[in-house]
């Protein structure tokens, strides 16, 4: 049995028997090759068939998806009716018209929208070939998340511009034993930044001269920005960034701010808070 | 016609089918900060759109009816030239289970999951879940029958996909679309829509 599966004539089986798109496709394949007339299933036949079908399923070890095993009890069970006298059916199913037109019916109307499948995949298939434009790059504008919002890109961006023109600046000599804090430049920023007024983002770094000193200026920006002390807005794409100080964001001790910040939750509307 | 130039450089512009109506509206409006032809007409637009289909036709190019609109494409013989440019992908064919999905909800939109399902004889929830995926179908509301089952319909997407004008274009659709569904309530339906429930639900702990 085994040895049997590696044989290219099983492969070929299994590619066949995975085909189908369900119970009522290979009922109506079965039908086909039995060259029978949909609307006198031999019932008798079309079962052992189908039983059969689902055996060697299992032998090759595909899983039996569980509607196939339903159609097999429908008609175990419609074949097992038709040998019942018609005296001894279930009386409310007598004056019914015979179940098995039921199956015949789903039948015949599976077959119409599997006919419609296939035209719809000759279609596909033509205009699969056809390429149209698509869009070039991604707009500008999906950058921005509403009127007067910063996104995280836009702050780098503007963040890489003052890098590169502090290093023009920093070409002439460099002194490599400035220390900054990230502690020391919250202080500078909210001493800077006075309630109410707002200052350009590029204006802050206008007086350093190291690359150090903006990269832990911006990351302290970056945390009062997280603890809502300040708020980075623009007016549209590519406009320039300014920055204020959020309604609530009076006190200067970042500790005492943490547990301000539902307070603080109207200023996040039209302003960035990451 | 003068502005026949301007017509062939929209469509070649848009990445959307263009509808005769808003090409005429943008012919009649004029550039920017200028001056258009006020008195063009959508049916001189669709007349002129035949000819350009006609002009392209010899060409490596071809003008389709697609979705409402007109969209300028490569020819389908020369796919695989076009294939061979960096970045332009060709969207992934649907596999026959999702196609026979795809087919049922076309003909009998607005549809929902159990009247699909009493179709095709088998659970849809995996074809569903990759065309509404595929933007080919979307969620259009819900029906009256008991527990308000969500419906799905097509998008324009799924026009443009299949090379439809409209859904008047569906082959055999007046046969199709009067066909009566199998009801998922049906007198002979209940007991096969349990059974169907229960192997569901033993297939997904096995």
């Amino acid at each position: 049995m085994i040895p049997m599966l590696e044989t290219p004539g099983s492969e070929a089986l299994r590619v066949e028997l995975a085909a189908f798109t369900g119970p009522l496709d290979l009922l109506l394949h079965l039908i086909k090759e039995q060259e029978m007339d949909i609307y006198e299933i031999r019932l008798e036949k079309l079962t052992e068939q189908y039983l059969e079908r689902l055996d060697k399923m299992r032998e090759e070890n595909l899983a039996v998806v569980g509607e196939f095993l339903v159609m097999a009890a429908t008609l175990i069970y419609l074949k097992s009716r038709t040998l019942l006298p018609v005296q001894d059916r279930p009386p409310e199913e007598v004056e019914d018209e015979d179940p098995k037109w039921e199956l015949i019916r789903q039948l015949i109307e599976y077959r119409k929208f599997k006919e419609a499948a296939g035209q719809l995949g000759d279609r596909e298939a033509l205009h699969s070939r056809i390429f149209g434009r698509i869009p070039e790059r991604v707009v500008v504008k999906q950058a921005m998340q509403g009127p007067g919002q910063v996104s995280m890109f836009d702050l780098v961006w503007a963040f890489q511009k003052v890098l590169r023109s502090v290093e023009d600046r920093s070409k002439v000599g460099r002194f490599e034993d400035e220390k900054f804090t990230v502690g020391e430049k919250i202080e500078f920023l909210l001493d800077r930044i006075v309630p109410g007024e707002e200052i350009l983002f590029e204006d802050l770094f206008r007086s350093m001269s190291s690359r150090g000193e903006v990269v832990v200026t911006f990351l302290a920006m970056l945390e009062l920005i997280r603890l809502r002390q300040l708020a980075a807005v623009q007016e549209g794409p590519l406009q320039p960034i300014r920055i204020h100080r959020t309604p609530d964001g009076v006190l200067g001790v970042p500790t005492e701010v943490v547990s301000t910040e539902e307070g603080t939750g109207q200023a996040s509307d039209n302003s960035a808070v990451f | 016609m003068e502005w026949a130039r301007v017509l062939e450089a929209l469509l070649f512009a848009a990445t959307e089918p263009m509808e005769p109506s808003r090409l005429a509206g943008i012919l009649r409006e004029g550039p920017e900060g200028g001056q258009g032809w006020p008195e063009v007409q959508e049916d001189q637009v669709r007349e002129e759109l035949n000819h350009l289909g006609e002009r392209l036709a010899p060409r490596g190019l071809i003008l389709r009816e697609v979705a409402g609109g007109f969209r300028i494409g490569t020819a389908p013989d020369l796919s695989g030239w076009i294939a061979k440019l960096k970045g332009v992908v060709r969207p992934p064919r649907l596999s026959p289970p999702a196609l026979e999905t795809m087919a049922v909800i076309a003909y009998r939109q607005p549809i929902s999951r159990a009247e699909i399902e009493a179709v095709r004889g088998v659970d849809c929830s995996g074809t569903i879940a990759t065309l509404e995926e595929r933007g080919i179908i979307r969620i259009s509301g819900r029906s009256e029958a008991p527990g308000r089952p969500i419906l799905y319909s097509t998008t324009p997407l799924f026009l443009e996909h299949f090379g439809l004008r409209d859904l008047e274009e569906l082959p055999n659709s007046e046969e199709l679309r009067r066909v009566k569904l199998p009801a998922p309530a049906d007198p002979a339906g209940p007991q096969q829509e349990e059974l169907i429930h229960e192997t569901v639900e033993s297939s997904t702990q096995g």
